[in-house]
């Protein structure tokens, strides 16, 4: 069954390891240029912040966004392209009849498909989700930002468990829909929604966030996402949304206090006067504000990858046994 | 004599539909068993339930004494040739014995090769390029290395031109002739069946409407014409299977022991094509009348 | 050896085809004493027939005295069909001529007389089976 599994199965791989060899070869290339060059940025700038460095991040920006992306759509790939047609491509042509009057139990024949596909999607995403992670972690270290919904999905060990899930999850989208590219599409579609959904719905809740107060200093208000007022009025209130270094903020814009806890407006902040941006922003910064954020903390990042990869497991798991049901009872 | 296949009640339905439905029959060891009836009228549901790839939903059926694709045990000892005959496209036809001899216990890889070299086919030609004819020959190559004690196959030569059809229905009885394997074969065709064939299953709308040896069949039909009469003044012991009036004359097709002279009938002995025709003219006929299934055993 | 073929549309038996086609030989010459008919199974494979049917083909040339099986080599020619001389033919075909103008006699058109002929033969070879 083995050797079957992997004669049918063949192409298809083939062509993911000729795709991935391309890929590699690119990432590996630009990714020694970037280490080099991020080492001797570094080598020239002892305590940090130089430009040098944080050009990097736009000179690298697309085999960046290129791997970050791949690690994203590869598990979507793999359970369209592998998952899918795997159960359904057999009921689409009938081969199914041929091969489940072989003396092989149904069961038996779904578990060595579903291991063979699986450890081959685990593989394949499991090696380009190292090697992004390799490639990127200069600038990983320089964004300190892999706890953001995006960057989450993309490195650690989730990738593979997304990987697990899709391919569950297209086997058994093709065994409902029986036809190969409905499935595909239909998977597609399932996949994307489950990956907007819980980065959304689910991740944010897997513990309870910390809210705790943030002072404006100079940095935070560098790496601050917006900081400002919400409209041109006396009235309008002073609020900022910020980042706290390798975490995951859940809050959005919020306002900004005194130390004594009382949210300013425009007309009652106290750097009003200052017309220059860089005093104004000095000013700010040396005025004790403060900003109520929620967050998720740095040191929960592993706790939540382990937790939503268990997540994800176990969804596989719920996929697979109920395929292994269905095509035991329910199908001929 | 040991049944190979013995169902009891045996039913399925799809959702609504009756595909089949208080099926009782017990098909008897080392026969070919011809599987008759119109399209939809259950014959492939029958066969995907004796090889395992549906269950019943009501009734059961046992084959070779116990419940279809219970064990691996089981399914290594009873070979199916789906309809179409299907087989992997891109895999080539030694890939295909490949694959037989691999997930078989019994296979019989000397068999299958010989098979596939009389056939005059290339092992390295991919199934998806066969024709028709040598498509089935593959498939049928493919359940008989299996060397099952029960073959199954469901309207292998509804798709195939008359001479692929004789060349598949020869690789047939060779194998019948080699093994002395039960085979179940359903068809529409009665000529081939009653070619091949020394046991008949008729089946009509969803109902087993008639089963026995063929010749016992033949030897206990007949067309009885005579002047105008009700079917109900025929003597006992003849059953009317069909009766066809005009203003005049009655044509009965009866099932009797032995033909009966009387000078006010002819009483002649029916072709197996219109013994199959008249039971499934009454299958249409009657609907879902409950008429008793008969059973000619001797 | 010989070699037999089915007729779909004659409307006689399979077995009893093959059973006619071994006499024709035997009468024709085609087979004598001491030649084995050809196996069950090449038979089968060869005209796609039941082998059952072969088989029973070869039982009743058994029992008809004209060929006996030898286990585990074949079926075996060991009857003759010479056929009687044609003088003896003679007799019978007098006597089956005025049994015709009698019936004829009687009234009895074409077919009934066929009819009759035909139901008494058939008749009659089934008792003697």
């Amino acid at each position: 069954m083995t050797w079957l599994t992997w004669r049918q199965f063949r192409m298809q791989l083939l062509v993911a390891l000729a795709a991935l060899s391309a890929v590699t070869a690119y990432l590996l290339i630009s990714g020694f240029q970037l280490h080099n060059a991020y080492n001797s940025a570094l080598a020239g700038c002892p305590n940090g912040g130089c430009s040098p460095v944080s050009q990097l991040t736009t000179q690298y920006r697309f085999p960046y966004y290129l791997g970050t992306g791949l690690v994203l759509l590869v598990p979507g790939l793999i359970g369209a392209f592998w998952g899918a047609p795997l159960i359904a491509r057999e009921l689409e042509t009938g081969t199914h009849r041929l091969i489940w009057n072989q003396s092989i139990t149904r069961t038996r024949w779904l578990a060595v498909k579903l291991v063979f596909i699986g450890l081959a999607a685990a593989v394949t995403t499991g090696l380009l989700s190292l090697l992004v992670s390799w490639f990127a972690s200069p600038l990983d270290r320089i964004n300190n930002n892999r706890f953001t919904p995006l960057l989450f999905s993309a490195r650690g060990v989730v990738p593979l468990s997304y990987a697990a899930f899709a391919v569950a999850l297209g086997t058994c989208v093709g065994l409902l829909i029986r036809r190969s590219v409905p499935a595909m599409a239909a998977t597609l579609a399932v996949f994307a929604a489950v990956q907007i959904l819980v980065p959304l719905a689910v991740r944010p809740h897997l513990e309870s966030p910390v809210r705790g107060d943030v002072a404006l200093t100079s940095e935070a208000m560098k790496s601050a996402s917006l900081i400002g007022f919400t409209n041109r009025t006396p009235a309008a209130p002073f609020v900022a949304d910020l980042n706290v270094p390798g975490a995951w903020v859940l809050s959005g814009a919020e306002p900004v206090r005194t130390s004594s806890g009382q949210a300013l407006t425009m007309a009652t902040q106290p750097c009003a006067t200052v017309s220059d941006a860089a005093a104004h922003d000095a000013c700010l910064a040396n005025a004790d504000l403060h900003v109520t954020v929620s967050y998720q903390p740095a040191d929960r990042y592993w706790a939540f990858q382990w937790s939503e990869t268990a997540i994800f497991l176990a969804l596989t798991a719920g996929l697979v046994g109920f395929s292994a049901w269905w095509l035991r009872g329910r199908l001929a | 004599m040991t049944a190979i296949i013995e169902a009891r009640g045996l039913g399925k339905r799809y959702g609504r539909r009756q595909a089949l439905s208080d099926c009782t029959l017990s098909v008897p060891a080392g026969r070919v068993v011809g599987l008759v009836g119109p399209n939809g009228a259950g014959k492939s549901t029958l066969l995907q339930l004796a090889c395992g790839m549906l269950t019943p939903t009501s009734g059961s059926i046992e084959v070779l004494g116990e419940r279809p694709a219970s064990s691996t045990a089981q399914m290594a000892r009873v070979g199916f040739v789906a309809q179409d005959t299907p087989t992997y496209a891109a895999l080539s036809i030694a890939d295909h014995l490949c694959l037989g001899a691999k997930l078989n216990p019994r296979w019989d890889a000397a068999l299958a090769e010989r098979r596939i070299q009389q056939l005059g086919l290339d092992p390295a030609q991919r199934a998806g390029r066969l024709s028709g004819g040598q498509r089935a020959q593959l498939a049928l190559t493919l359940a008989v290395a299996k060397r099952p004690d029960l073959l199954l196959l469901d309207e292998p030569v509804a798709a195939l031109d008359p001479l692929a059809r004789r060349g598949f229905l020869q690789s047939l009885m060779e194998f019948v002739a080699e093994t002395e394997a039960t085979v179940v074969l359903s068809s529409h065709l009665v000529s081939d069946l009653e070619r091949v064939c020394d046991h008949l299953i008729v089946l009509a709308a969803s109902r087993v409407q008639a089963v026995g040896e063929i010749d016992d069949l033949l030897a206990t039909h007949f067309r009885l014409t005579t002047a105008r009469r009700e079917a109900d003044t025929l003597p006992a012991g003849m059953q009317v299977v069909q009766a066809d009036h005009t203003d005049r004359q009655s044509t009965f097709v009866v099932r009797a022991d032995t033909a009966v002279d009387d000078p006010s009938w002819v009483m002649e002995p029916l072709a197996l094509e219109d013994l199959v025709l008249s039971y499934m003219t009454r299958a249409r006929d009657t609907g879902a009348d409950h008429r008793p299934v008969l059973e000619t055993q001797r | 050896m010989i070699e037999f073929h089915i007729e779909a549309r004659s409307g006689v038996a399979p077995y009893m085809q093959l059973v006619h086609q071994v006499r024709q030989a035997l009468r024709l010459g085609l087979l004598s004493e001491g030649d084995r008919l050809p196996k069950v199974k090449d038979v089968a494979a060869k005209v796609a027939i039941n082998p059952n049917t072969v088989l029973k083909a070869y039982r009743q040339l058994e029992n008809e005295g004209l060929v006996s099986p030898k286990p585990g080599v074949g079926t075996f020619v060991t009857g003759t069909l010479g056929d009687m001389p044609r003088s003896e033919h003679e007799p019978l075909r007098q006597e089956l001529q005025r049994w015709l103008a009698r019936a004829r006699g009687a009234g009895l058109d074409e077919e009934s007389i066929e009819a009759l002929f035909l139901n008494t033969f058939r008749s009659s070879t089934e008792e003697e089976k």
